[in-house]
């Protein structure tokens, strides 16, 4: 900035004084890093499960159920659709292979393609972890409509 | 009073006049000892992380708090959670909206939370810890059973990787 001094010239050149900007966008940067929120929760909607009794002459869709046994594993059945099918998801020292979900369900899918249902029953040892996973492997073969079962 | 010409000289040159290529402006006594910053790309750096924080502010449509010592499972499919009654469950003790409550109350205090609950009442969000037993559960999903909830939301992390 000119400060006194002889001009022959007017100074066409103007400076613009960018300090309180830069206070003005610290101050931003630092209130909203300190408010941002970084682990987004997600959620698991799951809905009540009925008790599977046919209520006046509605027709329950198929659907599969899926119990805990004690052991930890998961019996998989298919219940109200075209043919009886059923299977089993083994713990294999404390990890389920959810391979024989998906293959459970392809079948069955097969052979109900409006599967839309399954319901899961726990056990009281059951792990929240497991269920979850159960769920998530259920959504992911595109089962939209879990049910949870109380004890 | 030599340096102190020779300072006031260099502080009457315009900064951006000696920085111009296509006139240079000012008298030049010598090497210049003043260091001219140049701010624009700071301020452009500035601006697109404020822009980027300020549209991260606006998306955060949860307003869940989690305790530092709950592991909430992790999972690949999940949804965008809605808000409603929070039941989180830390050290097998029940709190519905930070407030504890007895097992035995879970009922009525669902019931209380549901009438003063102004989004989404039917909601009912459960935070609880990975390791958690289902037998710690189950007189939740009773209650809310019993209280009308007609939906669940576990609390989950998306992106979780398989064990």
């Amino acid at each position: 900035m000119h400060v006194g001094g002889r001009q022959s010239k007017k100074d066409l050149n103007f400076e613009l004084n960018l300090i309180p900007i830069m206070d003005i966008l610290s101050v931003c940067i630092c209130f909203l890093l300190l408010t941002a929120v970084w682990v987004q929760v997600g959620a698991m909607q799951v809905n009540q499960a009925l008790d599977g009794t046919a209520q006046g002459q509605t027709k329950n869709p198929p659907a599969i159920w899926a119990t805990f046994r004690a052991d930890g594993g998961v019996d998989l059945v298919l219940k109200n659709g075209r043919g009886s099918l059923s299977s089993t998801v083994v713990n294999q020292s404390g990890r389920l292979a959810w391979k024989q979900l998906v293959d459970f369900t392809k079948q069955a899918r097969r052979r109900n393609p409006e599967l839309q249902t399954a319901i899961v029953v726990p056990q009281r040892n059951t792990s929240y972890s497991d269920l979850m996973n159960l769920m998530d492997e259920l959504k992911t073969s595109n089962i939209r409509d879990i049910g949870l079962s109380p004890i | 009073m030599i340096r102190q010409e020779f300072i006031k000289g260099i502080m009457n040159q315009s900064v951006l006049g000696t920085v111009s290529a296509l006139k240079p402006s000012g008298q030049r006594v010598g090497k210049s000892l003043i260091f001219n910053l140049s701010l624009t790309s700071l301020i452009d750096t500035f601006s697109v992380i404020v822009i980027f924080l300020l549209v991260n502010y606006s998306m955060n449509t949860s307003d869940l708090t989690i305790n530092n010592n709950m592991n909430l499972p992790t999972v690949n499919t999940s949804e965008g959670i809605r808000m409603g009654v929070v039941v989180s469950i830390k050290d097998n003790r029940y709190y519905i909206d930070d407030v504890p409550v007895q097992s035995r109350d879970l009922v009525r205090r669902l019931l209380e939370a549901k009438k003063k609950s102004t989004e989404s009442p039917s909601n009912l969000i459960v935070q609880a810890d990975k390791k958690t037993d289902y037998s710690v559960l189950n007189p939740i999903i009773q209650a809310a059973a019993h209280a009308g909830y007609e939906q669940f939301n576990f609390a989950v992390l998306p992106y979780g990787r398989k064990n």
